[in-house]
């Protein structure tokens, strides 16, 4: 691995594509010529962001939300983990439940949401239950391929220095099997996002998806527009947390280029 | 601690085949005793190797260590250094060198400065908290010994340590390394490719038929250890290597002539 340091430039050309995002989006609403049904002005939009972050309301929603992500997050990171290390333990195991993961890994999940809805309601169960199951696959099938493929040579450290099973397992396998069943974890936190944010969307009484939707379908564009902005700044608090936990500390606040 | 190897045979299934790798191999070693296992690739000095420390049981015939049979592996007894430094990458330099130690359950605050003592040993003291990815591969060597020395085993077991460093680095890390290991006095058993390794090393070159692994000829070699690099200019070296590499010769199958270095023909 290369560490690089952070160019100067970083900064300045993500400003220059944020201002050509901007620069596009008030051409759309001038020479353009898009309705501001569709697209709303940007300041109008400003606007709506400023009422709706005067209202209780809103923070409710957005509460309501990341429990929500993160209760599924949990949920998955803990099962998909275990069920990656047991599986992991014997051939068999691994043969059978290799599959299956991947199997949940790729299927649209989505076809099963409504028996999420029939089994918990349109309340905050359904989201965390489907958030949880599409979290679970990615976070199972790497954990398992993370602990199915620690370095022979690592174990035989372990057997030649006297560990007991117990610590092969946490002491040696665990930290090896990690920066895999990290990017497990990172996949399966983006996807808890995705899936509750739409299961808002689709079928729900409360939450920021849900309030998007409303918006949407009433054609209140400047407050739907407000609602992405803060969807997407939640999601951004959430992926900074998930690599705040995810990078070792002596790993922080560098850029490493794994390909070198 | 004494070392007996009684009748030893291995043999194992690869592939739908099996393979004999070793036959009735009879050998002991003394306390304090650096031996030299040399042969042909493929004649089972490294399976050997890895019954004397009880990674794997013999098919046939038993090793004895002071009263006890290897049965299973224990680094207060034997422990290893690998060739390919097997060094935790995730864990930092001290934290490698004490890695038996924890697993013994010996306490942190211990750990840590036996790890120390033993990094300075090595001369590597300021490297405690670096991980082994910045260091050489020479550097890893040496850490990897000082892991096993951790242990205060009765021996060391060296399966080809230097074999993935460069000819400059075996040589300076061989006579430090050295040094090291005749002032601690532990029982060595040093599985090499290298006639100049075993001779520079060893206190008897122990030379192995190809498979199935058999004792094929014992060669003692006199100069008191630790030897200086300059022993490996002397003529008593030239004469030791050139009986060594006819052997070696003899045990590949060859005539006397042929270089038993090169690859063998079909």
């Amino acid at each position: 691995m290369k560490e690089h340091k952070t160019s100067p430039l970083v900064w300045p050309l993500r400003a220059l594509g944020l201002g050509a995002l901007i620069g596009v989006w008030a051409f759309g609403n001038g020479p353009g010529g898009i309705s501001p049904l569709v697209l709303p002005t940007i300041p109008r939009v400003l606007e709506a962001l400023g009422e709706a972050l005067s209202q209780f309301s809103t923070y409710e929603a957005a509460a309501i939300t990341f429990g929500e992500i993160l209760a599924a997050f949990i949920i998955a990171s803990v099962f998909g983990l275990a069920a990656g290390f047991w599986a992991a333990r014997t051939p068999l195991r691994l043969q059978v439940f290799q599959s299956i993961f991947v199997w949940g890994y790729l299927a649209p999940l989505i076809l099963f949401y409504p028996i999420f809805i029939l089994s918990f309601g349109t309340g905050v169960g359904s989201k965390i239950g489907y958030g949880a199951v599409s979290a679970f696959f990615p976070i199972a099938y790497n954990s398992l391929r993370a602990f199915a493929t620690v370095q022979p040579t690592m174990l035989k450290v372990a057997k030649a220095f006297g560990a007991s099973s117990f610590q092969t397992d946490f002491l040696i396998k665990l930290p090896s099997a990690l920066p895999l069943i990290s990017s497990g974890v990172r996949i399966g936190a983006g996807a808890s996002m995705i899936t509750v944010i739409f299961a808002e969307m689709l079928a729900s009484t409360a939450g920021l998806g849900y309030q998007l939707a409303l918006n949407s379908q009433t054609f209140a564009a400047p407050q739907a527009f407000a609602m992405i902005i803060l969807l997407m700044a939640l999601v951004g608090v959430l992926q900074g947390l998930v690599n705040l936990l995810l990078t070792p500390r002596r790993d922080r606040g560098k850029i490493i280029n794994v390909a070198h | 601690m004494r070392m007996s190897i009684n009748d030893v045979s291995v043999t194992f299934t690869r592939a739908g085949s099996t393979v004999e790798a070793l036959k009735d191999i009879n050998l002991s070693l003394h306390e304090g005793e650096f031996v030299a296992l040399l042969g042909p690739s493929g004649c089972g000095k490294s399976t050997l190797l890895t019954c004397l420390g009880g990674l794997m049981t013999p098919t046939k015939g038993e090793i004895v260590v002071g009263d006890s049979v290897v049965e299973n592996p224990d680094p207060r007894r034997a422990a290893f250094v690998f060739q390919d430094y097997s060094l935790l990458p995730w864990k930092n330099i001290l934290d490698n060198v004490g890695v038996g130690l924890r697993f013994a359950g010996v306490g942190k605050q211990e750990r840590r400065q036996r790890s120390q003592e033993l990094l300075e040993m090595m001369g590597l003291s300021q490297w405690g908290e670096s991980h082994p990815g910045q260091l050489s591969g020479g550097m890893q060597q040496r850490v990897a010994v000082a892991r096993a020395l951790a242990m205060d085993p009765s021996i060391l077991l060296m399966d080809e340590p230097f074999g993935a460093l460069d000819e400059q680095t075996r040589r300076s890390l061989g006579e430090s390394i050295s040094t090291v290991l005749t002032q601690n006095k532990q029982t060595v058993v040093l599985v090499t490719h290298s006639l100049d390794e075993a001779i520079y090393w060893a206190d008897r070159v122990i030379v192995m038929s190809a498979r199935p692994g058999r004792v094929m000829a014992e060669v003692q070699i006199r100069q008191p250890r630790p030897r200086p690099l300059e022993f490996i200019a002397q003529e008593d070296f030239a004469q030791l290597r050139s009986q060594l590499f006819l052997m070696l010769n003899e045990a590949m199958g060859h005539d006397q002539q042929a270089n038993p270095l090169e690859p063998q023909r079909a």
